[in-house]
Formats: structure tokens, sequence, C-alpha cells
């Protein structure tokens, strides 16, 4: 094997590491030209050139043409000159170009999926040379730990991983294709229409996602309650009070609850049989990166972005395994046991992991999902150093939930007892748990509470020490959290488990959907209505899973990439033809949205001097400044007006400010908690110099 | 007929009085009206009283139940 080897990594973290996992002295020579870091380091005799990517260092642009739609000539170009916040990326071409020269060997040192094989394969292409994919092998590995690093490198492929390159590059044509003819679409026609111009976008996964968001707002919005009774009783044994069920959970007429609370009030029921149950619970399987995200949105509130970015964070320090996984499996290649004498070298879980050390078999629990690139995420057993709040608490539940699985079933136990009342049903239910099992591991993240009975027998008598009935009512749908809207894109077959997090985010910052829970905006609800009435093909759930099925055969090797994309082609035409047909409708409808939406964004509340007009923000047109002033201003009734910070955006919080009654609004300036304050310079809350008026 | 929703102005659904979504409220509050009937025997007008007192109820069915109760006054 002549010369040196490039060994092509991801990010600079990814670089370093591996460069000290595959250094024979674990000392590499470290190097930095126009910041981009590189090592050199030697395994067996050989010389490698470890170089780092800063993600995508290529990306897809128009290949000539003007802007407009349908478009669809593409080529691959470097990232910086297809976006001036790739500009970095520029060092990172020129330097790998320079250190390319001479080699004789290239291996691809990427995560190993989709996006990591084709940063590599760009690099190869257009940074290397054609040539040099031949000469490429690929590492396979799911943590960052030098013995997964070292294990890899020694039983790496010796050719790329061409199909998942395939359907990597196609994924992209395939997003870049739908999100620019879509969103152009979106643009001009507001544009051709009306002459008024705002960016406006859509893309394959956001119009079904936004779809989906708009049918649950529907029914939110048209929800009638209908009442219902509950009956509420409660009987005592030894002193102790305990809840009785009425045997209906919801009595449909006010008349029969009463009848029921009237023919049960101060008499006592018999216990007419028991039912006794000793039941395992198993653990859960082993996190995916869906199912992480949402339990730290249950427990903690973030979003699944955050826990993404945490999870990587920590793989990226070798402290888990690669999260980016839809697997809920351990395979037995890992070393379980060697993880978990680690984990007990540290002081939190330190007894935790001596007790599963104890057992003399460790068979995790497995889940039902598979990936067949990564498996379900663990603890590497590597020790973190301090972390972040996030970072802390992620890791937490990674190694809770990687303990949990391999522990015993939890065994609980159920009594269910019947209780007659002259003829009305009534149910005494216990619940207690015998055995913790894994409940003991993952015991902060469960919440269900225990009753614990005292001995019954049947034909035991027991007052009804008290009865009553409780008018409800039907609560509408709910609308959707971050946690319960990932969930319904993996039951859908909406985006990746790489990707989901970011169409949410795509979402919110298109001015589509806004708060927790998640509301659809008066713009993101029109996008929808009108693309439904007008374009219903580009919300369809059905031609998005499509696409990504094909994609999932392309990964397999079982299609062709150029296939799918022409195909897809020829399914978005006629869309994009037809949408230009009613742009004219289109158009004048968006426009109509977009308006609104800027009148409700800028109105701040009621005017509480004249009380029929609203302040709302303006900016003067000469002095390019903003203030807020009264609706009422140009007919002359009323003067009232406020200055504003000229730094930042404005989000009315529709709250008035209890001491003075003029508007709060919340200032958001990027890299600075977001303030609320009372517009009136006036205020009585700032005087004093107190606070600033910070409210 | 008028040829808007009456209660948004929008484009009014065919042989209805209100817009495509204030009609589906529409006909939500005359299914609900059944069960509300059922539980406490009470009218249309009390009905719809009832409904707009009631947090849980849709933005779009208070407006049609705005509306409508004060088509009974």
């Amino acid at each position: 094997m002549a010369g040196r080897t490039l060994v092509i990594c991801e990010k600079p973290t990814a670089a370093r590491r591996i460069a000290q996992a595959l250094d024979d002295a674990g000392g590499p020579e470290s190097y930095r030209e126009r910041g981009v870091p590189y090592y050199v380091a030697y395994r067996k005799g050989r010389e490698l050139l470890v170089v780092s990517a800063l993600g995508h260092l290529y990306s897809i642009v128009q290949d000539g043409g003007k802007w407009t739609y349908p478009v669809y000539g593409m080529k691959w170009v470097p990232a910086y000159e297809a976006s001036k916040s790739a500009a970095k990326t520029k060092n990172f071409i020129e330097v790998i170009e320079r250190l390319a020269r001479g080699v004789g060997e290239y291996v691809s040192a990427c995560d190993y999926d989709m996006e990591g094989s084709l940063i590599a394969y760009n690099i190869l292409r257009y940074v290397c040379g054609e040539e040099s994919l031949g000469r490429a092998n690929r590492m396979h590995y799911s943590t960052l730990t030098d013995h997964d690093l070292a294990k890899s490198w020694d039983e790496m492929s010796s050719s790329l991983d061409f199909p998942i390159v395939t359907a990597g590059k196609a994924r992209h044509e395939l997003d870049w294709l739908f999100g620019i003819n879509l969103s152009r679409a979106l643009t001009l026609s507001v544009k051709n229409a009306t002459g008024y111009y705002k960016t406006l976008s859509i893309g394959r996964v956001q119009g079904p996602t936004l779809a989906f968001i708009k049918e649950q707002e529907v029914k939110v919005r048209s929800f009638v309650p209908t009442p219902f009774w509950v009956v509420q009783a409660e009987t005592e044994i030894a002193g102790k009070r305990y809840p009785l069920e009425y045997e209906k959970p919801r009595v449909e007429t006010e008349e029969e609850a009463r009848e029921v609370v009237k023919a049960c009030r101060g008499k006592e029921g018999v216990i007419t049989s028991i039912v006794t149950k000793e039941q395992n619970q198993y653990p859960w399987p082993p996190f995916s990166i869906g199912d992480l995200q949402r339990e730290a949105y249950r427990h903690f509130g973030y979003s699944p972005r955050t826990t993404l970015r945490a999870a990587e964070r920590l793989y990226l320090d070798a402290i888990i395994s690669y999260p980016r996984t839809s697997s809920q499996r351990l395979p037995p290649s890992i070393d379980i046991r060697s993880i978990l004498t680690k984990l007990r070298n540290g002081r939190a879980y330190a007894d935790l992991a001596e007790r599963l050390l104890m057992k003399p078999r460790l068979r995790p629990r497995q889940g039902e999902k598979d990936d067949p690139a990564h498996p379900a995420i663990y603890p590497t057993g590597n020790l973190p150093g301090r972390l972040g709040r996030v970072e802390e608490r992620v890791y937490d539940l990674v190694c809770r939930r990687f303990m949990a699985c391999l522990a015993a079933p939890a065994v609980r136990r159920t009594v269910n007892a019947e209780v007659d009342v002259y003829g009305y049903g009534f149910f005494l239910k216990g619940s207690q748990i015998l055995e913790q099992g894994w409940r003991l591991f993952y015991a902060p993240y469960l919440k269900e509470k225990e009753v614990a009975l005292p001995a019954l027998r049947e034909g035991l008598i027991v007052p009804m020490a008290k009865v009553g009935s409780r008018r409800r009512y039907t609560k509408p749908p709910s609308r959707y959290n971050p946690g319960s809207l990932l969930k319904l894109m993996e039951d859908e077959g909406i985006g990746t488990k790489a990707t989901r997090a970011d169409i949410m985010d795509t979402l919110f910052k298109r001015g589509y959907l806004e708060g927790n829970p998640v509301r659809i905006t008066y713009l993101g609800f029109k996008v929808a209505e009108t693309l439904g009435r007008y374009s219903p093909d580009i919300l369809s759930v059905e031609m998005t899973r499509r696409l990504e099925r094909d994609l999932e055969l392309i990964e397999a090797g079982k299609m062709a990439g150029d296939r799918v994309v022409r195909e897809a082609i020829e399914v978005l035409d006629p869309i994009l033809r037809e949408f230009k047909e009613k742009e004219g409708l289109i158009g004048a409808e968006m426009k109509e949205a977009i308006v609104e939406q800027r009148r409700k964004e800028e109105t701040l509340s009621s005017c509480p001097t004249c009380g029929t007009g609203e302040i709302r923000v303006i900016t003067n047109p000469k002095t390019g400044k903003r203030f807020a002033g009264c609706s009422n201003y140009k007919d002359g009734h009323c003067s009232q007006s406020y200055p504003l910070p000229q730094e930042g955006k404005i989000k009315a919080t529709g709250k008035p400010c209890p001491a003075c009654g003029a508007p709060i609004v919340k200032i958001i300036r990027r890299g600075r908690r977001p303030r609320n304050l009372c517009i009136n310079l006036e205020c009585p809350s700032k005087k004093g110099g107190e606070g600033g008026g910070n409210l | 007929m008028a040829e808007t929703c009456r209660v948004c102005g929008g484009k009014r659904v065919e042989g209805s009085d209100y817009c495509v979504y204030h009609h589906g409220a529409h006909e939500g509050l005359k299914e609900a009206y059944e069960g509300w009937r059922r539980a406490l025997g009470i009218e249309w007008a009390e009905f719809l009283d009832q409904v707009l007192k009631r947090p849980e109820t849709g933005e779009w069915a208070r407006e049609v139940a705005e509306h409508l109760r004060n088509q009974y006054r």
C-alpha cells in the first residue's frame, strides 16, 4: 500500500477522537491551517492524515436559468458558493484539497448514516477526484470510543457504501426539487398576482405535517362539549377511606346520576367478588431517538431539536452511542458487562450498575423497531466530565433506560373487588408493586400511584361513607405538543429520524406555527387551506410516504437513484403546471393571509385611551423608526402613541400593564433572554429606577 | 339567503348559512344538542347559553352559537 491514507471525518471533534483512537501511541500530531484542524497519526506503519469536514461541504443549486418555476436542472457545488452562511467551508475544501495531494488511499470515517456517507462521497468526488472513489474504504462505528474506532478500522469495508450514498444524494435532490419549486410557486403566486413580495415556503414533508396540524385545529375550533356525570363514592374500612368507582365511568343524564346517588347514599354494600392478579411488568426497551425526544419533552419540556443536539454532543464526547437511530434493540456484540463495570466506577450509577453486575446473565429487553445501521442509544461507559444541564438530563435518561432494560421485570399486584349496593355496582381497586425490578433503575421518571387495600373477603359488608355526583364535560382534542407531533410524524411515515426535528423547527421559523401546545398561525392555516383547495397533492402524505419508500429501496440497493429523481419530476411537473394555472387565485388568497397575519402581529392591544382603536406597531416611512400608535389616529379620533425599542423583535403578549393599562410587549433580541416591557414611558412601574420597566 | 357566511363573511357552503368551517361547527352544535337535551332536558336557547359559558367550546362553535343566540333575541 503506497503513500499516505486520507481519513475523512464529519466534524472537527470527531476527527480529533478518531485520530487519537487510531494513533498507535494515542497522541497524533495536531495541526491547524487557516482555522482547519487536521491530524497526522501512525497506525501499524501507515501514515494517516485525519481531516475534518464541517458537515456538508457541497450542496445543490439551480443549473442556469431564472428565479422561476418549474426548475429541474440542478448541480452540486461547494457549499460556500451556494450560501453566504457556509463561507467557512471554503477553507476546509482548500485545506483538504492540499492534503489530498499524493495520497494513496482514502477512508470515509464520517458518521455511519446517509448524511455521513454523502459528506465523504462528495469530498472524495469533488475534492480528491473521481478516481479516489475506487480507492476508498468505509469505517462503520456506532460510538466514538477508542475501542470501537480501532475495531472499526480493523474491520472496515473495502469500498464505499454506495447504496447509502446514492440514497442520500437522491434525498437531497428530491428535497431540493420539491422545496425550490413549491416555495417559488407559492412566493411567485403572490408576487405575480398582486405585486406583493414575501418569501413563503413549503416542502414535500412540511406540507403534509402542516395539513395534519390544520386538521386538528379545525377539530379544536369546532368542538362542542357535552355534559356527563361521574358518580364519586368512598367506603371506609378499618378507619381508612378508599375510593369506589361506579360501574359506569360516565353517566349520560343528570336524572340517572341523581338516582344512583339517592339509592346508594348512607347504604352499605357487599363485596361480591375479588379478583387478585400478580403480573410481571416488563421494562421498556432502550431508546430510539424518537423515544428519547418524547421522554425528554415529557419530563423536561425539551424540544426534539434540543434533545437531539444534546445527544449529539454526548455522542461526540464518546459518552453515548450514535443517537440518530430508530432501533430499540441492543445486539449481542455490545459488551454490556464492560459498560456496566465502567459505570460502576462513577458515583452517579455505582450502586445500580453493581446490582446488575451481580446477575449471571445480562439480556436486554428488546423493542420491536430495528435500524440496520445502528443499535438503540446506550451509554458507552466513558464517564462524563462536567455536563451542561440539558446534557446531564439527557445522559441520565439514556443511562437509566439502558440499565432498566437489563433489569428483572417488576411484579405488580392488582386487586379488583366488586361491591354491590342494592343492585348498583362499584369497584374497589388496589394496586401495589411487590417487586421493584427495573422500576428501581428508572424511578425518577415513573409517576404511578399505588393504592394498598386492607385484607378483603367476599361477603364483607362495607359502608358507603360518601356518595355524590359531579357534572363534567367532554374535552376537545388536544393540540399537538412537540412530543406528540413527533409521534404523529413517525406514525404517518413523514420525514426521517434525522430530519423530523428540523422540519418542525422550519414550520415555526416560517411563521406557520407558534407556541406550545403547537398552534397553527393564521398564515399557516391559510397556506394549508389554500394549497388543500387548489393543489392538494402538495399536502398529500401518500406522496411523501411513497418517496420515503423509494429512498429505502435505493438504500437497500433495489432501486436506482436516478430513476427515483426522474419519477419524482414526473409527479412534480403536473402539480406545478396546475399550480401555475391557478396562480392568480392562490396568490390573491395568500396575499390576504399575509396582510392579515402582519396586522395580527402588529396589533399589540386595544387602545386604553379611546377604547375603540387598536394599538399597533407603526413604522415611520421617513425615518424608518417604529413606534406604537392608536389605529384611530388617521381619523383624528385618538392620538395615543408610545415609543418602542428600535432593536429586536416585538411580540404582543395580549396583557395590559397592571400599573397603567398600556400594552406589555415581549422584546426578543438575538443572544439575549426575551423580556417583557410596558411600553408606557410614564408608567408608575418605571418610577424610582426599579427594574427599568421590565415586567 | 345571503351569499356569504353569516359569521365571518367567507364563502358560504351551498345550502348553508355558513362557510365550510362555521358550517362544520353548526353541525357539531346540532349533534351536541341531542346529548344536552337527553342529559338535562333543556331547550335549544338554553343549550346555546350553556355552550357559550363553557371554556371547552371551540372558537368557531362559539361564534356560531353566539350568532344563533342573537337570532333568538
